[in-house]
């Protein structure tokens, strides 16, 4: 039995590996599956949130995206349109200028006509005139200047035609 | 008898108008006359027989002329 003599250290030292062993035995029985199964809930609730926060995050940029583009297209169609606006007002504006060129050309040839004609009239009056007036002054100086022999002269000529 | 008026101006002499009378007279035959002053026709003379009208009147040709270039 000697041998077998184990000192009361070596005792305690075997016997606390002992209840370290049993202890981790029952706590891994009863503690490590549950503790397992929480950790692995909460690391899938996680992969989840991030999963999800990606999506979101994906959609938001996606919305963002659109968003972007439909202003982008608003933009270019307020553009468009504001340009043909202008466009539209720059034809307009020049069909009027040209309409009132025209008329204006066409008042001041008619005024011209007019005048003209005033002109031409005004001129064939003074003629009537003039030539009313030459008219008068001639028979005035007949009036003065016919002798009896210019009246012998014209009935000498009269009956010249009917006796030969 | 026929009858012709004569108009003349007041500077046509005796002698003329007789001119003018003997002219109508070798021409018509027998007729009368009678003698109108007028200024107005300058000198020559208008003979009215019957109706027609001889118008040798200085005033007419004025006239005629003046007709002319007013056309």
């Amino acid at each position: 039995m000697e041998g077998l003599v184990i000192s009361d250290a070596v005792k305690d030292l075997i016997i606390n590996i002992i209840n370290i062993i049993v202890l981790f035995v029952i706590v891994r029985g009863l503690a490590y599956k549950p503790v397992k199964k929480f950790l692995d809930a909460r690391k899938e609730r996680v992969a989840n949130e991030l999963s999800e926060a990606s999506e979101a995050k994906q959609t938001a940029e996606e919305e963002a995206l659109k968003y972007k583009e439909l202003i982008e297209k608003s933009k270019a169609q307020s553009t468009e349109l504001i340009n043909e606006a202008e466009h539209t007002a720059k034809e307009n504006a020049a069909e009027i200028i040209e309409t009132a060129k025209q008329k204006a050309a066409e008042i001041t040839a008619k005024a011209y006509q007019n005048a003209e004609k005033e002109r031409e009239n005004q001129i064939a009056a003074m003629k009537g005139d003039i030539t009313e007036l030459a008219f008068d002054i001639s028979r005035q100086v007949l009036s003065r200047e016919v002798t009896d022999e210019d009246n012998m002269r014209i009935a000498d000529a009269f009956f010249a035609k009917y006796q030969g | 008898m026929k009858t012709a008026v004569i108009t003349v101006a007041s500077n046509m002499s005796d002698k003329t108008y007789d001119r003018i009378c003997n002219g109508f007279a070798e021409i018509l035959g027998e007729i009368s006359f009678e003698k109108v002053i007028d200024d107005k026709i300058i000198g020559g003379f208008i003979a009215e027989i019957e109706g027609e009208v001889f118008d040798m009147s200085i005033a007419s040709q004025i006239a005629k002329m003046q007709k002319q270039i007013s056309n």
